[in-house]
């Protein structure tokens, strides 16, 4: 097997084949790895607990904050009395 | 600490990796017997503790542990493959026999130590996740790298990185390991010596040759005999434990004392016999054969009486324990 640099080495036709399946294995290995990881990820998800209101999302919830304000006292009587004469 | 380069371990007509190859970097027969144990310390931690898993979760911990195993036979493989190309039982080894390069073999060590690691801390927990980075390092390094061609306790300390599995199968379901998954870390960790030993009596040949310091070759055959039999002799009471703690029952208990006779029973053959001695005795390499092919049943049973007890309801508690 000659190699000059830069050109890829000349395979016969066994290597070329033993390559094939390995590349072949290689990907099946890749991909189900992705898929545990995937189905891990959404079984966790599904385990875990959601969000006050329901919803999937503990951070930047979309809502309206006018509403969840709570009231707030008037001026008047939100001055607590300071000392006294 | 040399290397010979893997051109020199090949024949001349060339040979492309298959599959197959790669699955015996993993070493897939150690890999079976981890994968067990693995499974009856999650079982058992789950018939102890009452906390449930999901079993699409465990079983994705279950493949990590198995990859994780693959993964440090894999790196021991690549580290030991100048050895392995002198020895003969290794020297079809997939980097000796010039299948797959060294280079692919440290590789696919060190990716799949990751991937295993990585899918049971997604799967289960952090503690089971870096129990499971610690005994591949234990021995994919420690073991491998340290101490295998250093000292004739080798094994010995070496053994422990084979009696991880149970404890991360425990952490797995409770994030913790308790006392009751280090017993079982412990049977594992006595029944290692007499179970190599008992094969380094037949090969202790090839280890010399491979200047390995393995007991037989270092302190000779009689001193490696006696280590077996107190090894025997310390893990028969020793695998009882467990039903003092409550983690086994009746059925295990029974199973433990008789397998722990027999085992012994063969380890007295081994003492008494004259294995190990050169040139070979036929009388005294059967009996070492036995011993260490029964060691193999041994574990396996024991491990399986913790899982019929836990996951099967077959747990029936010893009277006044």
């Amino acid at each position: 097997m000659t190699k000059t640099p830069g050109t890829p080495p000349q395979l016969d036709e066994r290597a070329r084949q033993a390559q094939k399946k390995r590349n072949l294995w290689l990907a099946l290995a890749l991909f189900g790895f992705v898929i545990l990881v995937g189905v891990t990820t959404i079984v966790r998800l599904a385990d875990s607990e959601l969000g006050p209101d329901g919803g999937f999302y503990w951070s930047n919830p979309p809502q309206d904050n006018s509403k969840s304000m709570p009231d707030l006292p008037a001026d008047n009587e939100s001055q607590p009395e300071e000392g006294g004469d | 600490m040399s290397h010979v380069d893997t051109a020199d371990m090949t024949s001349d007509a060339p040979r492309y990796a298959t599959a197959g190859d790669y699955v015996q970097l993993m070493k897939p027969r150690i890999m079976m017997l981890v994968v067990f144990t693995g499974l009856a310390g999650l079982v058992s931690a789950v018939g102890v503790t009452g906390v449930s898993v999901n079993p699409l979760m465990a079983a994705i911990a279950t493949l990590a542990i198995a990859l994780g195993s693959g993964a440090a036979g894999a790196i021991n493989m690549w580290y030991d493959a100048d050895i392995d190309a002198i020895m003969k039982r290794t020297s079809t080894r997939p980097i000796p026999s010039g299948a797959v390069p060294r280079e692919e073999a440290i590789a696919l060590g060190l990716v799949m130590s990751g991937v295993s690691v990585l899918l049971m801390w997604l799967a289960s927990n952090a503690v089971a996740a870096a129990l499971l980075a610690l005994s591949i390092a234990y021995y994919g390094w420690f073991y491998t790298m340290l101490l295998k061609r250093r000292t004739p306790q080798n094994i010995v300390i070496g053994g422990a990185a084979g009696a991880f599995p149970p404890v991360i199968g425990w952490a797995v379901v409770t994030g913790s390991a308790p006392l009751d998954a280090w017993l079982l870390f412990v049977i594992i960790f006595f029944w290692t010596p007499p179970h190599f030993w008992a094969l380094s009596l037949l090969a202790h040949g090839e280890y010399k040759k491979a200047n390995v310091p393995m007991l037989p070759v270092t302190h000779g055959a009689k001193t490696t005999r006696n280590q077996i039999l107190a090894y025997s002799l310390l893990l028969a009471p020793l695998a009882l434990a467990p039903v003092l703690t409550g983690l086994a029952g009746i059925i295990y208990a029974a199973a433990a004392a008789v397998l722990g006779l027999v085992f012994v029973k063969l380890a007295v053959d081994v003492w008494r016999s004259d294995a190990g001695a050169v040139p070979v005795q036929p009388e005294g390499a059967k009996a070492a054969k036995r011993l260490f092919a029964f060691s193999i049943l041994y574990l396996f049973l024991l491990f399986a009486a913790l899982i019929l007890e836990h996951g099967f309801g077959a747990y029936f508690a010893m009277p006044g324990i």
